[in-house]
């Protein structure tokens, strides 16, 4: 269908784009329409291989072309950029559509300075001079915030933190001013306060510039802090679209309103998460008519032979969706109010009730006592010790019996490390580690080998932590045979129990992981875990690398399997709402250092230490109502190196509340607010929320008492 | 990077004592009777076994050793059998030969690789890969010696184009500086010298390069191929680049970074594949210069041009390794 141009800045019309693969054909892209408008933000959210990304390399042309068939329409303001000659397209890429990619390491050219990267970008659709082409990307430079501008262009990209290169990315993409942007999950490499920080510099360019935005994300929260209108892609076709507001709001996909509902969020923590069955479909063979329907609760009869169009609710004319569902009203109605309560619960300050969890008095599974582990840096001719890392310093903590103490921090916190120190991957510099009563900083792996079958990990990347090389059945039993748990016939009853307590099918156990998906995968890794029986269980970001959808499948097995078996689990991850749903405490970590530790709950509440606050308001909240009204505390800088860490408290240099001669002078100890909270700070927060500017007044009465 | 460059050089003398021991007890202790000793006609026993006591071949082998051990750190490589001369002088003569042929053996071998290497990649599965991938199982596998002599045949004898054999045309008068004859030729602006050089060394040095540019087409085409994958190419066409600049400007200088790292070894390979270059060439090199002393068994010179060869190819990888920091900015040496 050939559309009139109108005045929209882009419009896409039926975009299909199909690879030839050894395989056979697989359509990436199929049918995707849509439009943008200039100075406006178009959120496409999608899990892997939704075709999101796919979509908008093929807008800019950037598929490889001999492997890789295109139909339909994008019209740049009146100009098909399906059908424009090559010349015609290299002219308006990274001058009037500009892409900037998810990983900023890989995306920058590691031999070349950023200085001569970013000339290039001003070079190539400028006739200028040289010298013109470096003001020029100097100007951009600072305009993002990198100090030392005129000193760092001669840097290497390797030389930058992960957010300064995502804002060196930035501004060459808008050095030429570009009136679209396209951001392909510009953010999902990066930690959240630095996630923070790159958000509110693309919102405050946008004004600046007046460029459209396609910000291509998975994550919901950010979605909806930045656009303006969302398209919701499943499966290489757009499952629906609406205005921001309205989509939040009332969502009328199956698949929608499963992403939203599988979000661990404010007032999830003693629910299932709703989970979507199975995972994202293949491409290859993807299933007839409704794409979304074997894993769709309520699919039915017309569901599976015929494919819903896209058609616009009733409710709200530029709301439109692809579902039979839908199509019955008094079922969006059901869908509706559902999303409505949890709106409700997210608007609640601060808990009625307390619902105690962790019992203090309840006996110590694990002591850890003054922790550290320094990694010595050699250098010079005789590799003589000249300083260390201090991944994890002077750490102390206890995990209770039966509990979920979850560990959250940046990267470069030490938490990893400190998981190593405690399953003795590592022998501790410094500190005592002390399990069921026992001693184990300094036992010999001989030793250990009996404190081994009591803890076990489960480890972040799933496809990295199976032996390629063994069967499934092998992978699992392996613990028990180390540990000479059992005879032949009873290790391998142990492994088929594990499997199916784990959600596997006995056709699985001769299986290699590569046949597997990543979920599949990780179930794979905790039936392997617990084949022993262990007391407690160490899980090392064990979601991060799952889809959404799959991530509520495993969180829920976790969950389920703890009060099966009567775990204890530390849970480590980065992802602040993953850790408050399955956590009874939790702990923050800061450069090595124990920030905060405290009931779940409090902390998410009523935070004491100013590096919490700052997490807490960086995480994007998945309401467009709540997260544009807001005032996240972005914090200068970035995470200093555990090499040479700050005097005194770590986090001075970034800290709204800091004190002059006295937090980056003394090291501030653990205090106790109430039961069972401990933070370390010298000026805690006395309420919360707090904005930035709210810590620092405070800040400044105080230190006049 | 001092402590490393200094780590480095320590390297360098020891490696060269582990040589000269091998070589050394493996002359004197394997089947070798130094028949360049012995006069024509000598074949009464009495009489060698005088000129081998002369010779200090009878005394005990470590005292041997370290006899020669002294000598060399003063400098004094030994004599030959074959005439007596310092062992020292015929090298000085004949190294710059052989550099000056590595040299140019190099450049055509990278020349030739890289750019069949880049046309391979770009045109991927075409039959410019194919017929380049082809050229390149040839040079590694075909031998040098036969393709010397193929060589030979046509140019010199059939077409005779190019000489067949020696250094240099022996009627040219030729100043010598550094004992590179081209370098020589140049300062003196005596290009009759300077053509004649190079039309003598032309063959011997499409021999060697011949080999090297197979290895360097296939791991240019690799390493291209995988660099045309990398992000940061599909960031420069997101530019608006054109796929010329993309090559130019990305992806050649990352993907012959390894190339920099096998050089030093390159340079190895060259240095003996000059041997047999040299012999058919009858090019006086140290490479023909080591074949002829080991087909006499001439002791002295073979533990010189070996120990020589060696600390060549030693000193050839540091300098190397030493660039390598600057070509590619994320490595820090030490």
């Amino acid at each position: 269908m050939r559309l009139v141009p109108s005045g929209a800045l882009l419009e896409v019309s039926d975009l299909t784009t199909e690879f030839v693969t050894g395989d056979g054909v697989v359509r990436a892209v199929d049918g995707v329409s849509f439009t943008i408008d200039k100075g406006r933000t178009l959120g496409i959210v999608g899990e892997s291989g939704s075709g999101k990304s796919v979509t908008c390399l093929t807008i800019m042309g950037l598929n490889e072309r001999r492997r890789s068939r295109t139909t339909g329409q994008a019209l740049f303001k009146g100009e098909n950029l399906l059908t424009m000659p090559q010349d015609r397209l290299r002219e308006l890429r990274g001058n009037e559509i500009a892409m900037i990619f998810q990983d900023p390491m890989t995306s920058l050219n590691p031999v070349r300075t950023i200085g001569h990267q970013l000339r290039e970008a001003v070079l190539l659709h400028n006739d200028v001079s040289r010298a013109a082409a470096e003001a020029k990307a100097l100007e951009h430079l600072k305009e993002v915030g990198i100090p030392n501008a005129a000193r760092r262009m001669h840097d290497y990209p390797h030389q930058f933190s992960g957010g300064m290169r995502q804002r060196v990315m930035i501004a060459m993409a808008l050095v030429n001013s570009p009136d679209l942007l396209i951001a392909d999950e510009p953010t999902t490499a990066l930690d959240v306060t630095t996630q923070a920080q790159i958000l509110e510099l693309m919102k405050r360019l946008q004004q600046t510039y007046g460029s459209a935005i396609i910000m291509i994300t998975h994550d919901l929260g950010v979605v909806a802090e930045v656009a303006d209108e969302v398209l919701v892609m499943y499966a290489a076709r757009v499952a629906e679209r609406a205005p921001a507001d309205v989509l939040f709001a009332r969502p009328e996909h199956p698949y929608t309103w499963g992403l939203m509902r599988s979000l661990p969020r404010t007032g999830s923590e003693d629910e299932r998460l709703v989970q979507i069955p199975g995972q994202p479909p293949s491409l290859l063979h993807p299933p007839a008519a409704c794409r979304f329907h074997p894993r769709c609760p309520h699919a039915f009869d017309r569901c599976r032979v015929e494919t819903p169009q896209l058609l616009p609710s009733p409710a709200d004319a530029s709301h439109v969706r692809a579902c039979f569902l839908a199509e019955r009203a008094e079922v969006t109605e059901t869908v509706g109010t559902a999303v409505t309560l949890r709106r409700k619960e997210q608007l609640r300050v601060v808990a009625d009730e307390v619902v105690a969890t962790a019992d203090p008095h309840r006996d110590a599974l694990l002591i850890v006592d003054g922790l550290s582990m320094h990694f010595p840096v050699n250098k010079g001719f005789l590799r003589r010790q000249v300083g260390a890392v201090q991944a994890v310093d002077e750490l102390s903590f206890t995990v209770r019996n039966g509990e979920t103490l979850g560990i959250v921090g940046e990267s470069g916190c030490g938490k990893s490390t400190l998981a190593r120190c405690i399953i003795r991957l590592l022998e501790p510099t410094a500190g005592h580690i002390v399990f069921e009563g026992q001693e184990i900083t300094h036992l010999s792996r001989r030793d250990l080998r009996p404190v081994r079958r009591e803890m076990k990990i489960v480890f972040q990347d799933p496809q990295g932590a199976l032996n390629p090389r063994k069967r499934v059945r092998d992978i699992v039993a392996e613990p028990l045979e180390v540990q000479g748990v059992g005879t032949d016939r009873e290790r391998k009853q142990r492994v088929r129990e594990m499997l199916e307590v784990v959600g596997l099918n006995p056709e699985h156990y001769n299986r290699f992981p590569h046949e597997f998906s990543g979920g599949q995968r990780q179930r794979i890794g905790i039936a392997r875990a617990l084949a022993v029986k262990p007391k407690l269980v160490i899980c090392d970001e064990p979601v991060s690398a799952l889809d959404v959808s799959v991530q509520a499948q495993v969180l829920n097995l976790l969950k389920d399997l703890q009060s099966e078996f009567g775990l204890t689990y530390i849970f480590i991850a980065h992802d602040l709402n993953v850790v408050r749903h399955i956590s009874d405490r939790v702990m923050v970590m800061y450069l090595g250092k124990l920030a905060e530790l405290a009931e779940s709950r409090d902390l998410y509440d009523a935070p004491k230490h100013p590096y919490t606050g700052a997490l807490l308001s960086a995480i994007p909240i998945a309401d467009p109502e709540l997260g544009r009204n807001r005032e996240p505390i972005v914090l200068e800088g970035d995470v200093p190196s555990p090499i040479n860490p700050p005097s005194g408290c770590r986090f001075h240099p970034r800290c709204p509340r800091f004190h002059e001669g006295v937090c980056d002078v003394a090291t501030p100890q653990p205090e106790s607010f109430g039961t069972d909270h401990l933070a370390t700070c010298f000026y805690p927060l006395e309420e919360w929320p707090m904005s930035a500017d709210q810590m620092a007044r405070r800040r400044e009465s105080r230190s006049h008492a | 990077m001092t402590a490393y460059v200094i780590r480095r050089l320590i390297q360098i003398p020891l490696v060269l004592l582990a040589v000269s021991v091998i070589i050394f007890f493996s002359l004197r202790l394997g089947p070798f009777n130094a028949t360049a000793l012995l006069e024509a006609g000598a074949s009464n026993p009495e009489k060698v076994a005088e000129i081998r006591k002369e010779w200090g071949l009878t005394d005990p082998l470590t005292v041997q050793y370290f006899d020669y051990l002294k000598k060399v750190v003063r400098g004094d490589l030994g004599r030959s059998f074959s005439d007596n001369a310092p062992v020292r002088s015929v090298i000085v003569e004949r190294l710059p030969a052989t550099v000056e042929l590595a040299v140019l053996g190099m450049l055509i071998g990278i020349a030739l690789g890289v750019s069949t290497g880049i046309a391979s990649a770009i045109k991927r599965d075409s039959w410019v890969d194919a017929a380049a991938r082809g050229i390149g199982l040839l040079g590694i596998s075909l031998p040098g010696f036969w393709l010397g002599v193929m060589l030979i045949s046509l140019f010199a004898v059939k077409l005779g184009w190019l000489p067949a054999g020696g250094r240099i045309d022996s009627q040219i008068e030729l100043k010598t500086h550094t004992g590179f004859y081209v370098v020589d030729g140049l300062i003196d602006g005596n290009f009759t010298a300077v053509k004649s050089a190079l039309e003598h060394m032309v063959m011997p040095a499409v021999v060697l390069g011949l080999f090297i540019a197979g290895f360097v087409s296939r791991m240019t085409r690799t390493t291209l191929l995988e660099t045309l994958g990398h992000d940061y190419i599909r960031t420069a066409y997101a530019k608006g680049a054109t796929r010329a600049q993309v090559i130019r400007g990305h992806a050649l200088r990352n993907a012959l970074l390894p190339l920099v790292t096998i050089s030093g070894l390159q340079f190895g390979l060259l240095l003996g594949g000059a041997a047999v270059a040299e012999t058919v060439f009858a090019y006086p090199g140290m490479g023909k210069l080591l074949v002829d002393a080991i087909n006499v068994e001439d002791f002295p010179q073979i533990q010189a041009s070996i120990l020589i060869i060696a600390a060549i190819y030693c000193i050839a990888n540091l300098i190397v390794d030493l660039l390598y920091p600057l070509v590619d900015p994320r490595v820090r040496l030490g």
